[in-house]
C-alpha cells in the first residue's frame, strides 16, 4: 500500500495492469507475452516503451517495474487485488466535488497576490 | 532641553539600535511592539528636520533629499506597498534588517527572509538560488518566534511542500499577539484560506477566516462569503457581504468569489437529497482516485462521501460475485470474502491517511464501518507519532540538550498538528493525549524559557496545554499553565 512519502496516485499509476497496459480481464498468456515484449523493448532502450498511459496521467516504466507487474499478476490473489484497483472508473470533471457542494475557489493562491505555488493549477 | 537636543539623542539612540550596539532593555525583549516606539519618534523628529532644512530648496533638491528619507522612516510602508507587490526580494529583505520596520524587534532576520519570500511569491518565476539564499539567511538568524515560523512556511511553499506550510501556518496563526506581528499573520491566514478555498474545504475556510481571531479583514471576508456560498445559518446578508469587500485588501482578485455568493440565497432548509444511483466498486474508487487532487486541503464532507460510497460497493453483491467469479477463473486457494477483506484493509489505510489531516474533521451520526476503521488508523499513527515526540522531549530535558530555536519550533509545529489532528478526528481521545503530552511537553517548555528564553515556544505550549486542562476540567492542571504563561508574557 501507498506509504507517506508517496502519494496514492503514484502508487495506483504502478498497478501492474497499468504498466503492462492491458485489460484486467487479460489470459495469463497474454499477460506474459505482453511483459516479454516490453523487457525486449527496454532493453534495446526503445523511447515507445518508456512511458504508459494510466486514467491519472502518463507514467514511467523501467524493466525493474514490468518485473514487478509481472511477479504481482502470476500470483492469483495478488491478481485479483491488482484487477479491483485498476477497474476504477474516473468520474467527469464537470460532475462537480458533491451534491450541493459549492465548488472551489481555484483561483484563490493568486487572489493572495501570490503567482507561483498554485498547485490547484495543474 | 530644547526640541533640536532631544531630536539628536533620538536620532544616536536610533542609530545605535539599528547597528545592533544598543540592546532594548531585557524586561521587554519579549514584545515586539514597544521598543518600536522610540524608534517611531526619531524617525518623525528625522523627518520633520529634513523638511524644514530642504523647504526653502529647489522641488528637485527636496526630492533627492526627502524620497530616500521618507523610505529610510517608513521603511515597512515601503517593502509592503513597493519591494513585496513588485517582486524585488532582496530589497524587500536588506531593507528590513537594515532599517528595521516598526514591530520587528529582534526578530529582524527571520523577518526579513518573510517579506522576501513574500516578493518571491509574487513573481511570475521563481528562481531557485533565491530560496537557496533565504533557508541558508533564515538558518543563521538566532530569534524568531512567530516569524521564524511564517518564514519556514513561506519557505515550504517556495519549494512546493504544502504540508508542512500548512503546519506551520496553521501554528502561527494560533500564537499570543505578542509573538507575531498582525502583518505575518494575516500572511499565515490568508494562505491558509486560500488554500482550502482553492480546494474547495469551505468548512475550513469559514472556520480560519470567520471564526479566527483577531480578525483578519481578508480571510474574514472571504470567511463570511463561504457562509453565504454554503448557505450556513450564519451568513451573512448580501449588504454586509458587500460591506466586508469593500473594506478588505484585494478587492479585484475576490469580485469572483462576492459574486457567486451573491447569487447564492443567505439560508435554506436543506431540500431532501436526491436518491443516489448506485454505487459501484469502480466509480467509488473513482471518487477515492478524485480526492487527491485537493491533496490534504480536501474537504471533510468529500471524505466521508467516498468512505460512503466505497463502503456501499463493498457491501454490494455484484462485488462479491465478481471477486468469486475471478477466483474461481484464476483458481485461487483463498475465499472470495478473505480477498475482499485484504482489499478493505487497502482501502482503510489509504483512507486513513486521507481523514483527520482537515482541522474540522468530525465523523457523521451514522458513520460507516470503513471510515471508523480508517479513523481508528489514523488515530493510532498520531498517538505513536505523539509518543515518540514526547519521549524525545523528555529525553532532551534529561540532558538539558536543544537544538537551536528554528529546529524547535518546526518540532513543536509537527507536535501541535499531531495533537490537533487527533482531537479533530476523535474529540473523546483528549484525555488520552493529554496524559500522554503533559508531563513531557510541560517539563520541556519550561526548559525553553527558563535556558533559552524562548518565551514565545514556551508560551504557546503552555497556552496549548492550558486548553486541553481546561476542557478536561483539571483545575490544578489550568491553572498551572496559566501562571506559565503569565511568566513567559512576562
Amino acid at each position: 500500500m501507498s506509504g507517506d512519502d508517496e502519494s496514492l496516485l503514484d502508487w495506483w499509476r504502478k498497478n501492474p495492469w497499468f504498466v503492462l497496459e492491458m485489460a484486467p480481464d487479460a489470459s495469463r498468456m497474454e499477460v506474459e507475452r505482453s511483459g516479454q515484449k516490453l523487457l525486449a523493448l527496454l532493453a534495446v532502450k526503445s523511447v515507445s516503451a518508456i512511458e504508459y498511459q494510466t486514467p491519472f496521467g502518463t507514467a514511467n516504466r523501467d524493466e525493474d517495474a514490468v518485473r514487478q507487474a509481472l511477479g504481482l499478476l502470476r500470483d492469483p490473489h495478488q491478481r485479483i487485488l491488482c484487477e479491483l484497483w485498476a477497474g476504477v472508473v474516473l468520474p467527469a470533471s464537470d460532475d462537480g466535488p458533491n451534491d450541493g457542494e459549492p465548488e472551489a475557489w481555484t483561483d484563490a493562491p493568486s487572489a493572495i497576490g501570490w503567482r507561483i505555488a498554485c498547485p490547484y493549477r495543474r | 532641553m530644547s526640541l533640536p537636543a532631544i531630536g539628536l539623542i533620538l536620532v544616536v539612540i536610533w542609530a545605535l539600535r539599528s547597528a545592533g550596539l544598543l540592546k532594548a532593555p531585557a524586561k521587554r525583549t519579549s514584545r515586539n511592539v514597544k521598543p518600536g516606539i522610540w524608534v517611531f519618534i526619531a524617525r518623525c523628529t528625522v523627518s520633520f528636520y529634513a523638511y524644514s532644512w530642504v523647504e526653502t530648496e529647489s522641488a528637485m533638491v527636496q526630492v533627492l533629499v526627502l524620497v530616500p528619507i521618507a523610505v529610510a522612516c517608513t521603511p515597512g510602508l515601503a517593502i509592503e506597498c513597493v519591494a513585496i507587490p513588485l517582486g524585488l526580494p532582496r530589497v524587500a529583505f536588506w531593507m528590513t534588517t537594515c532599517l528595521r520596520p516598526l514591530g520587528v524587534g529582534s526578530n529582524a532576520k527571520s523577518t526579513a527572509v518573510c517579506h522576501a519570500a513574500r516578493a518571491l511569491l509574487g513573481k511570475a518565476r521563481l528562481n531557485e538560488s533565491d530560496v537557496v539564499w533565504l533557508e541558508r539567511e533564515l538558518r543563521r538568524a538566532t530569534k524568531g518566534r512567530g516569524a521564524m515560523l511564517v518564514a519556514e512556511g513561506l519557505l515550504a511553499v517556495l519549494r512546493g511542500d504544502l504540508r508542512t506550510a500548512r503546519v506551520h501556518f496553521r501554528t502561527a496563526d494560533a500564537l499570543h499577539k505578542f509573538f507575531i506581528s498582525r502583518a505575518l499573520r494575516a500572511a499565515s491566514r490568508d494562505w491558509l484560506v486560500a488554500d482550502a478555498a482553492a480546494a474547495g474545504n469551505w468548512e475550513e475556510v469559514i472556520v480560519r477566516g470567520a471564526r479566527g481571531r483577531p480578525r483578519m479583514r481578508w480571510s474574514y471576508a472571504v470567511g463570511r462569503m463561504a457562509q453565504r456560498l454554503t448557505r450556513d445559518y450564519a451568513a451573512p446578508s448580501r449588504l454586509v457581504a458587500c460591506a466586508l469587500w469593500g473594506i478588505a485588501p484585494r478587492r479585484q482578485a475576490t469580485w469572483s468569489l462576492l459574486r457567486r455568493a451573491m447569487r447564492t440565497p443567505p439560508f435554506s432548509v436543506p431540500n431532501e437529497r436526491p436518491a443516489r444511483r448506485e454505487r459501484t466498486l469502480a466509480v467509488a474508487l473513482g471518487k477515492l482516485a478524485r480526492l487527491p487532487a485537493g491533496l490534504v486541503g480536501v474537504s471533510n464532507d468529500r471524505v466521508i462521501d467516498t468512505a460512503r460510497a466505497l463502503q456501499e460497493a463493498l457491501e454490494a453483491p455484484s462485488t462479491l460475485a465478481l471477486v468469486e467469479r475471478r477466483a474461481l477463473a484464476l483458481g485461487a486457494t483463498r475465499q472470495a470474502q478473505f480477498l475482499l477483506g485484504e482489499f478493505r484493509a487497502q482501502l482503510e489505510t489509504t483512507l486513513g491517511a486521507f481523514f483527520g489531516e482537515g482541522a474540522t474533521t468530525h465523523l457523521p451520526d451514522a458513520p460507516p464501518e470503513l471510515l471508523l476503521a480508517a479513523t481508528r488508523r489514523a488515530r493510532q499513527r498520531l498517538l505513536r507519532d505523539l509518543e515518540v515526540y514526547c519521549g524525545d522531549y523528555k529525553e532532551r530535558t534529561k540532558t538539558m540538550t536543544s537544538l537551536s530555536e528554528l529546529e524547535e519550533w518546526r518540532q513543536w509545529a509537527k507536535v501541535r498538528d499531531a495533537g490537533e489532528r487527533l482531537l479533530a478526528l476523535d474529540p473523546p481521545a483528549e484525555a488520552t493525549l493529554f496524559h500522554v503530552v503533559y508531563i513531557a511537553l510541560c517539563n520541556f517548555a519550561v526548559f525553553q524559557h527558563n535556558q533559552h528564553q524562548r518565551a514565545g515556544l514556551a508560551h504557546q505550549m503552555f497556552d496549548w496545554l492550558h486548553e486541553r486542562a481546561r476542557r478536561l476540567d483539571s483545575p490544578r492542571e489550568s491553572a498551572l499553565m496559566a501562571k506559565n504563561m503569565k511568566a513567559a508574557l512576562k
